[in-house]
Parts: structure tokens; sequence; C-alpha cells
């Protein structure tokens, strides 16, 4: 999977941004905001990659058991499908 | 060509009509030694302004296109950007009342001149501009002032910025930028290409950690000033 081309993710404040950006901006007027996990996880999808590998690259850098990787990760991908930002 | 100084910077233009050439006339700068950019307007922008602000008259479209160019060009290479707001100078700061069109803000501006006299200036009623130069936001008076025209040509160090709201009681806090994103950029142009959108977003970043967002929920009364005065002196 991947994020869709157009997207691009921001550092603000705290937390990240996403914006849609040349032909995404006219189709979309989307704005959604991340916390820092959600953030690195997006980073990841900029470049194709699986559902696994991105539990392996949160289980690296996090200290959290699988159960919660997972259902942070199942939870961020509702969100961005919901917006049509994935690509599968 | 004319050459026009706003926000610090000299910009070449044509007024190719005299209503034009009326609208800018206070912002024209005789002892301009260089100039930083030009803008020529074309027949397409006045065009594309006809497509985007149907309905109004005709003379404007030439004032909203330069202004359109002006801001886009700020944005791309003079770090700063307009926000669609109302912006008064008070104790040598400078504070921008944004919101929707219609919500109140030029009337609230309004209250603080009725209550607090010349101790109160207004920069610009409609769209300032506000640059970061050397670090520091500064918002700018220029010539799109609104309907009334209301506005100096004042260059002012930023003080705060307060998103307002109409309530039947006053009350303001403190907000986190992120968390209010999309209301600011609906009170700005949002760049299409990468790097101007990447430049605002830097921009805005920057200014709030500079400078603090508030929500401003507040009636016409004179409560509201002081709501505002608060969290200010």
């Amino acid at each position: 999977m991947k994020i869709k081309d157009g997207f691009m993710l921001s550092e603000f404040g705290d937390k990240y941004i996403v914006v849609a950006v040349e032909q995404q901006a006219e189709k979309h007027n989307i704005l959604i905001t991340l916390n820092k996990t959600a953030g690195f996880v997006w980073q990841l999808l900029e470049n194709e990659i699986s559902y696994d590998d991105i539990i392996n690259a949160m289980n690296n850098k996090y200290d959290i058991d699988l159960k919660t990787a997972k259902a942070d990760l199942d939870s961020f991908l509702t969100a961005v499908r919901s917006k049509d930002l994935l690509d599968e | 060509m004319p050459i026009y100084r706003i926000a610090d910077l000299n910009i070449a233009i044509e007024p190719k009509t005299e209503f034009t050439e009326r609208y800018l006339n206070s912002y024209l700068y005789r002892d301009a030694s260089r100039i930083d950019f030009s803008v020529v307007v074309t027949r397409e922008m006045i065009e594309h302004e006809s497509h985007l602000i149907p309905n109004a008259k005709v003379e404007i479209y030439e004032t909203t296109a330069i202004f359109r160019k002006i801001c886009s060009q700020i944005l791309k290479k003079y770090d700063g950007f307009f926000l669609h707001s109302s912006a008064i100078k008070y104790n040598g700061m400078a504070y921008l009342f944004t919101a929707p069109s219609g919500t109140g803000k030029s009337t609230h501006c309004g209250l603080w001149r009725q209550m607090l006299g010349d101790k109160v200036i207004s920069i610009n009623d409609d769209k300032p501009i506000i640059r970061k130069i050397d670090k520091q936001f500064y918002t700018f008076g220029n010539p799109w002032m609104g309907k009334e025209n209301v506005g100096n040509n004042l260059k002012v160090p930023t003080g705060g910025v307060f998103i307002l709201e109409r309530s039947q009681t006053n009350s303001v806090e403190k907000i986190n930028p992120v968390d209010n994103l999309s209301v600011l950029l609906n009170q700005t142009s949002c760049p299409t290409d990468k790097q101007s959108m990447l430049n605002l977003l830097s921009l805005l970043n920057d200014l709030f950690k500079a400078v603090p967002l508030y929500r401003l929920k507040c009636n016409m009364s004179y409560n509201a000033v002081k709501t505002v005065l608060s969290v200010i002196e």
C-alpha cells in the first residue's frame, strides 16, 4: 500500500498536518492532523510498503506490544481510507 | 512604470485605469532607487478575476488581479501572506481579528476606536499582509482595505491573532494553532503549488511560535474589547 500522490505531510507545532497539493488540491480541500505516531506511519507509506513491514517498523521505533501497534495502525488506515488517500 | 511601496517591497505596477491609479495612489513611492518585482496585468488575469468574483463592478478586477499577483509573489519569495482580518495597532503592537465575512470583525474593531479613541489606529480592515522580516512578524497596511477603505500605511510588529466568533457572552481563550489550521487557511489564499504551500505552512508555524492565537467569542458591547484587553495588557 502507498499514500496517493499529491498529499503533503508537514510538521506543525507538536503534530503533523496533511494538505492536498497540485492536482489533488483541485479535487479535495483536505486537511487532517496526525500525531507523532501517525506521522511516522504516513512517512513509511510514502513508499510502497506492506502492512506487516509497517508493524515491524513501529515495533522497532516504539516500545509497544503487537496488539497496540495493530490497533493504532488499523485506526490510522481506516482514517486515510475514508478520505481516499490510499493506493492499495 | 510607477513604483509602489507595499509591505516593505518596491513593486512596479502600471495601472491601466484611473480607478486603479487612485486605488493605489497613497502607496506611490517616488524616491525608489530599486525595484523588488513588477506586476503586469494581462487580459487572462482579468478574466480569471471575473470568474472568481462574478457580479462585481468591472473596474475592480484590475485591482484584485494585482493583489492576487502581489500576494502570490510575496508568498513565493518574501516570506509573507495576507490574512482576511481586521487589524488594529494598540500599544505599539498589531492585533488581528479574523473570521469569515459578516461575522463582525470590522464592527469589533470599530468598538475599539470608539472606546479607546486615538490609542487605537486601524492598520487594515480587510486583508492586511503579514511578513516575516529578520525573524519578526510584521503586519502591514496596504491599498486593499475593504469596502469602507479603513486602514493606514503602517508596519507594526504582530502581537496576537484572534479567531472571532459571535456569542451572547464574551470570552477569550488561547488555542492550539494546529487544531485551528483549517479556519486560518480559509482566511488566506491556499496555494496549489507545493513550494508555496510549504512556505505558507512554515510561516504559520513560525508565526504561532512567536505570537499567540486566541478564540474570541464576543457580542457587540465594550465588554468584548475589555475581554481582549484582559489577555493582552
